[in-house]
């Protein structure tokens, strides 16, 4: 059967934030242990976010100011199997291209990333590592990427 | 050493900044919306980055002693928590080649001794022809995306990579190690 990728209401993504945050797991690059939900929602109106559940979690596509055919993209549905995951990330990837008229997405890793070995197997290929893009706890952090066609 | 003098952007520096960003050679390197967008509209855009942006980014300009000014620089997507941003520089025409240099070590130092940051992330669309020789590019970058940018008629490759403050600073020794061994050489033994 085909996971439902549904549009977010503003209630919705408040407790889904808070379970992201009750799991500890960043989403489009914000960090549910530093970033307030209510500075995570700002932000994503700032930057013209297109959220939607997925499962329990979240699927959101950031529009690419530079290229209106392509976004950024990030899914996290806490306790989701690999299978889940797959079934998710395919299912959201197809709407990228039938109702965003995406071409291609990216997806760039939050902090404490479990979710990277689900990417692949839905088509995301990488395409690098920045390597020390991030300090926090003490120590630099590796940030890897993705990159995925829509058809 | 000639210093420059890095000092945050102001609402009279604004008309300037749009000149120099609607230049066709700063265009050609970022984006080209400065042939689609209209002049009071960007500086609409700029000056509301001045009054209301300061948290995740700021413009700074960049001037010799005398007061001339260099270029400006854009620091974009701020992290204060990882501690790293983006940064966007554009200089006049009669500073890209000679004070070229000393206007990114100037921004680089700022950024790490100032703002505190510890990595800067640099994204850089292929074609771009002020910055980097293609080999240097090459050498440099961690991640490409195909079709980033949708730019001068075509869909442009872009490039990412971070420098980290440790890597600043050993460019920053061996350049300086370099300058000695030239002085050196010059000069004769002190």
């Amino acid at each position: 059967m085909t996971p439902e990728i549904v549009p977010c209401t503003t209630a919705q993504l408040r407790r889904r934030l808070e379970l992201l945050t009750d799991h500890r797991m960043a989403f489009l690059g914000r960090d549910t242990r530093t970033d307030p939900v209510a500075m995570i929602e700002d932000w994503f109106r700032y930057v013209r976010a297109r959220l939607f559940t997925a499962g329990d979690g979240l699927f959101g596509v950031v529009p690419n100011e530079l290229n209106p055919h392509q976004a950024e993209i990030d899914i996290a549905v806490p306790g989701a199997s690999a299978a889940e995951y797959t079934a998710l990330l395919g299912a959201a990837i197809r709407l990228c291209r039938t109702h965003l008229d995406l071409h291609s997405v990216v997806r760039i890793e939050p902090n404490r990333d479990g979710r990277a070995a689900h990417l692949e197997p839905a088509g995301l290929r990488p395409i690098g590592v920045l390597h020390g893009c991030r300090f926090q706890d003490g120590d630099y952090h590796d940030q890897r990427l993705w990159w995925g066609q829509t058809a | 050493m000639k210093q420059l003098v890095f000092e945050l952007m102001r609402e009279s520096d604004v008309p300037d900044w749009v000149d120099l960003y609607t230049d066709a050679e700063v265009q050609h390197n970022i984006n080209h919306r400065g042939g689609v967008v209209p002049r009071d509209e960007i500086e609409r855009e700029v000056l509301g980055r001045l009054r209301t942006g300061w948290c995740d980014e700021r413009m700074f300009r960049l001037r010799t002693g005398s007061g001339t000014t260099v270029g400006y620089v854009w620091i974009r997507h701020i992290d204060h928590i990882a501690r790293s941003c983006e940064v966007l520089s554009m200089h006049h025409r009669n500073f890209r080649m000679r004070a070229g240099l000393l206007a990114v070590i100037a921004t680089y130092e700022y950024l790490y001794d100032t703002l505190n940051m510890r990595s800067v992330v640099h994204e850089v669309y292929l074609g771009n022809r002020m910055m980097l020789a293609p080999d240097r590019l090459e050498a440099l970058v961690q991640a490409v995306s195909p079709d980033h940018c949708n730019s001068l008629g075509t869909r442009r490759t872009c490039c990412w990579w971070v420098e980290r403050k440790p890597d600043f600073e050993a460019a920053q020794r061996a350049r300086a190690e370099q300058f000695a061994r030239v002085r050196e050489r010059v000069a004769g033994p002190l």
